[in-house]
């Protein structure tokens, strides 16, 4: 089998970054989960990446190469948009349990206007589960960090952007 | 605070598992066109892994 960790460009073209001769599926555990991510950090910092979920495995090349063909303007879009950007993650209080649902969305609101002045220095922004992600332009990586600092937040990353990717409906 | 796995970023793993099994490209279906003008590189673990060293040195 063969693993994918990425789709980026290589030398102007769509490219798949791929582990051949893989026996099958890596399971989640720390190791696993740390390889896949310093090498798409890795690509990262040599050319715009889209990386794939963790444990993509397909059978052979041609699944690979025809996915990458027949989803070519949207991977090349999302290419686009992440293109020398970089994520980074604040963690969301959790909150307590409202007491009704007035309540939770006040602290809803409340929590996204405290962060407006944090999102001001991103280009995209992803409300996720238990964080928010910020696609951050690589030139102001240093402002973000500076602001998240003065904000007292405590930022995660820089990571590829894993949370600005989409579903590719083969 | 968990300790940063990876030096130089800030990389908890719980972090990690959120973001790896709940983000990045997803596929799904059949898929059944063929042919070229994309490019498969296969990447050298070990040099990768040598040239994040480096960097993290420098």
């Amino acid at each position: 089998m063969i693993y994918v960790y990425a789709i980026g460009e290589h030398a102007g073209r769509l490219t798949a970054f791929v582990k051949r001769g893989v026996s099958e599926p890596p399971a989640p555990e720390p190791a696993t989960l740390l390889d896949h991510d310093r090498v798409v950090y890795s690509l990262m910092q040599r050319c715009a990446v889209v990386p794939m979920r963790f444990g993509t495995v397909v059978d052979d090349e041609g699944t690979i190469r025809s996915l990458l063909l027949k989803r070519r303007s949207e991977l090349k879009g999302l290419l686009a948009h992440v293109r020398g950007r970089v994520e980074f993650g604040v963690r969301s209080d959790e909150v307590a349990a409202p007491a009704s649902g007035r309540e939770y969305m006040s602290a809803k609101l409340e929590a996204k206007r405290s962060l407006a002045p944090l999102a001001e220095l991103a280009v995209d922004t992803r409300v996720r589960r238990k964080d928010t992600a910020y696609l951050v332009d690589g030139d102001l990586v240093g402002a973000f960090e500076e602001r998240a600092r003065s904000m007292k937040l405590a930022l995660s990353g820089p990571w590829p952007p894993y949370s600005f990717t989409g579903a590719l409906d083969g | 605070m968990s300790e940063t796995l990876v030096r130089g970023r800030e990389v908890t793993l719980v972090d990690l598992v959120d973001r790896l099994l709940g983000g990045g490209v997803v596929i799904s279906g059949d898929i059944t066109l063929a042919v070229a003008d994309i490019d498969l590189v296969h990447v050298s673990l070990r040099a990768l892994v040598a040239s994040v060293e480096k960097v993290a040195e420098e």
